[in-house]
């Protein structure tokens, strides 16, 4: 009898203990990354969003007691974006405030779990302590760089998504230098190498990589297309090298100048006035920067597969979004521009549902890999309702307003 | 947010699998309508047309169920989240049923049915705040089908019979529209949807073969073919003001409100076989086994387009349907306690045919059993009563978090049918 009653109490705890097992886990959860990881939503960074970053939603579903986020106040580092409009009735989107953010946790006595750092590459993320007042410095403390921080929190599991600053800065500012706003290859294969070879020998954690968006995906790079259509036909923009293509990408930053009729042809209103190169990512460049994603995400894929680490591939998301949308409860989502919901202001990062969408495909990936049950977030609750408050618009403006966002509605 | 709009529509025709209807005589209902291989009465019109053949005089039988539909959900992450406790309101669908037949000859018998194969519908409380309101909030489906049929007896062992299916159906749809609204940061109703179809006449037909080999045993085999609607109808969308007067501008642009837009939909019913053998070991007793096989798959894909708004037209892969075949099986037994006096009960396994996808708040389809009772009773020489009730219990059915509208949880359903038809043997 005793016998039989100690078995049942081992069998209780093996299968609580079972059961339980992502909990012990996510006690040491670490994420490593930039934006994406950080929470970076609207053109800024700030508390509101941070509690919804994809890394804080799965702590929370997974029962972290603690998930230490480097929170900054409102109006966030840099000012959130917001929907206006310009003198001549023109949507443009613009920050919300000039003053900026300010850390509100800073004391923190230990690395922050969430180590995503704006703008941070593959050799930030090894390299880089301090950044002179930047990103670094406000999550860093300058206790190390993002790499030895997560390796002293001995994590157990760890979520790394690092990489797309490396080619993003090309795509930001419309030009491709080697060196400078692409990494070379070679560069990024042996600071991955090194990432995670470092996250192997001196962690045991399990480890969770995503892939790199394909920048033509986004909204930053779709949303003006290279063309105006006048009664049906297709009237090509006027870039610095002449007349755009279709395979030119106009760039979200050209909004302000095509407002002011860059552009656009004389005969059509504009200035005849060519746009200037960092508004738009020329064909040539667009194939260097997708090909160089592509080359970065098999290097991350042959690092998975030799280190037998979990990969999330972020673009069978994105594919979808792009591609018809994702439906969630007979609501359609896209990676439209501003009326999509998946993309927040900036066109490059996922809006609070995106990143929901992001969290509950990490934690399916992980069910399935580590054989947990980890609960899906609840999306519908950031359908329904925002942690950011509501912006109003000002009433004179009403009129003007309408037939300005009905070119972007459209 | 077109898409939205465009996406609607066509969601709310996809009914027709939970909707058909097998309850078509009180009599039969009340053996779990396990009746192909008796067929012995004039609801055979719709069982088995070869039934009527021995049926040996004038006779015609008048009524109809009442069914009492209702239904529950709770909610799962990702969408509408736990926690989250719908309700079915409560609806009453009368399904009436007449038919009549008429032996010309010794052999050649012809009969005439009334009834509703496809039907019912699903409408939640409080429509407003519904959290499958983008979807449905309430849906319905009518058929009426008139059967003419003849039946031929090729002997005392031997009848075939086949009957021409006219059928007159419409679908109705309701729903509400959701919008991204970039000032509030989330989603909002925009509008509401409404589409009513036209009614559509469509023929099929149906056919079946009664064999009694000798005194204690009979079989058959009933066939119904399957019948295609085209559609055509209208919608109308109302805006719903969300406060932001911007916004609610551009949405008032972006969506044709306050006008009859044209709509084109439309649905495969599908075709039905089934089998029967029935037992009769004593003079007072009858049992039967049915087995029905209802060809689903071919419902594929519910195509709808928008006339005169192309572009609102839902893609290829939105109109798609998961379903496949299911089977059907049935058991009934009859006891004459006296003369003139029949007890009835039966019992049915009812297969669902909706994979996890197409398991929506439209049509939450499930595995369902029902047992019925039933009692028979002369009246007088030639007019007589037969009542049933029945209950069906349906199976919890979890969307598994792979529903075509990312609508996941589980579904709960039961009904209750009371029936009631008077019979007149002239």
């Amino acid at each position: 009898m005793r016998k039989f009653l100690s078995i049942i109490i081992l069998t209780a705890i093996a299968t609580f203990g079972f059961s339980q097992s992502y909990k012990d886990y996510f006690q040491k959860y670490v994420a490593l990354g930039d934006s994406l990881t950080a929470g970076f939503q609207d053109g800024g960074l700030v508390d509101y969003y941070q509690k919804v970053s994809f890394p804080a939603l799965i702590a929370k579903q997974a029962g972290a007691r603690n998930f230490a986020l480097p929170l900054i106040s409102p109006p966030g580092i840099p000012p959130l974006l917001k929907l206006t409009l310009d003198a001549k009735g023109n949507i443009t989107v613009i920050p919300t405030s000039y003053s900026y953010g300010h850390p509100e946790n800073l004391t923190y006595p230990a690395p922050y779990n969430d180590l995503g750092i704006p703008g941070a590459t593959t050799y930030d993320m090894l390299s880089t302590v301090t950044d002179g007042g930047g990103f670094h410095d406000i999550i860093l403390r300058g206790l190390g760089t993002q790499l030895q921080e997560g390796i002293a929190l001995s994590p157990k599991i760890i979520t790394l998504w690092i990489g797309n600053n490396d080619v993003l800065g090309a795509v930001i500012s419309g030009r491709v230098i080697e060196g400078s706003t692409i990494v070379p290859l070679s560069y990024f294969k042996s600071n991955m190498e090194a990432i995670v070879g470092a996250l192997k020998t001196s962690t045991s954690a399990k480890i969770v990589m995503i892939t790199i968006p394909k920048i033509t995906l986004i909204p930053y790079t779709t949303y003006i297309k290279p063309y105006i259509t006048v009664n049906g036909q297709k009237v090509y923009l006027i870039g610095p090298k002449g007349q755009l293509t279709d395979n030119d990408l106009v760039l979200l930053s050209a909004m302000g100048d095509l407002n002011n009729g860059y552009g656009i042809p004389a005969a059509l209103g504009g200035t005849g006035l060519p746009l200037p190169d960092e508004d738009v990512l020329d064909s040539q460049e667009r194939k260097i920067v997708e090909n160089r994603v592509k080359a970065f995400n098999s290097e991350i894929k042959s690092l998975a597969s030799k280190y037998n680490i979990a990969l999330f591939d972020s673009n069978k998301l994105l594919e979808q979004a792009s591609n018809g949308g994702i439906t969630v409860g007979g609501i359609t989502l896209t990676s439209e521009y501003i009326t999509g919901g998946l993309f927040s202001l900036d066109g490059v990062h996922p809006s609070t549902i995106g990143y929901a969408l992001i969290a509950n495909e990490l934690i399916k990936l992980m069910n399935k890999n580590f054989s947990w049950d980890i609960p899906l977030v609840d999306v519908a609750k950031f359908m329904w309702s925002s942690p950011r408050p509501a912006s109003s618009m000002s009433g004179k403006h009403l009129s003007v307003a309408v037939s300005g966002l009905k070119k972007i509605f459209k | 947010m077109k898409k939205i709009l465009l996406a609607l529509l066509f969601v709310s025709l996809v009914f027709a699998s939970g909707f058909d209807i097998s309850e078509q005589g009180t009599r039969a209902t009340a053996m779990g309508s396990a009746f192909i291989a008796r067929a012995s009465d004039p609801s055979a019109v719709f069982y088995n047309p070869a039934g009527i053949a021995f049926l040996g005089k004038k006779w015609t039988y008048l009524g109809g169920t009442l069914i009492a539909p209702r239904g529950s959900f709770e909610g799962a992450n990702p969408f509408p989240g736990e926690g989250v406790e719908e309700k079915l309101s409560a609806q009453y669908f009368p399904v009436p049923n007449f038919y009549f037949v008429y032996p010309a000859s010794e052999k050649l018998t012809f009969g005439f049915g009334v009834y509703s194969p496809f039907g019912l519908g699903t409408k939640w409380e409080n429509a407003k705040k519904f959290t499958g309101r983008y979807i449905s909030t309430n849906s319905y489906i009518k058929m009426v089908t008139l059967n003419p049929v003849i039946a031929y007896k090729f002997s005392d062992a031997v009848s075939l019979g086949v009957g021409l299916q006219y059928s007159f159906s419409k679908v109705h749809m309701e729903q509400y529209l959701p919008a991204y609204n970039p000032f509030s940061f989330k989603i909002e109703d925009v509008g509401t949807a409404l589409m009513d179809s036209n009614w559509k006449g469509t023929l099929g037909f149906n056919a079946g073969i009664l064999v009694k080999p000798s005194e204690k045993f009979s079989f058959g085999l009933t066939y119904r073919h399957h019948q295609k609607a085209n559609y055509k109808g209208t919608a109308n969308l109302t805006q719903i003001p969300t406060g932001n007067s911007v916004f609610d501008g551009i949405v008032s642009t972006l969506l044709p409100f306050n006008k009859d837009l044209n709509v084109k939909a439309s649905i495969k019913y599908p075709s039905y076989i089934g089998g029967g053998v029935a037992f009769y070991p004593t003079e007072k007793l009858s049992f039967e086994f049915d087995l029905g096989y209802t060809f689903w798959s071919m419902y594929k894909e519910l195509p709808v387009s928008f006339t005169d708004y192309p572009q609102l037209n839902p893609s290829s892969e939105e109109i798609k349907e998961y379903y496949k075949n299911n089977f059907t099986g049935r058991f009934g037994v009859e006891y004459k306690v006296k003369e003139g006096t029949y007890l009835r009960a039966g019992y049915v396994y009812d297969q669902k045919a909706a994979e996890p996808e197409s398991v929506t708040p439209i049509l939450p389809d499930t595995t369902r059993h029902l047992i019925s009772l039933g009692l028979g009773k002369d009246i007088n020489e030639n007019l007589y009563v037969d009542i049933t009730g029945i209950y069906l219990l349906g199976e919890d059915r979890s969307t598994e978090g792979k529903n075509k509208y990312g609508y996941e949880g589980t579904f709960k359903t039961n009904a209750l049918l009371l029936g009631i038809d008077f019979g007149y043997r002239f």
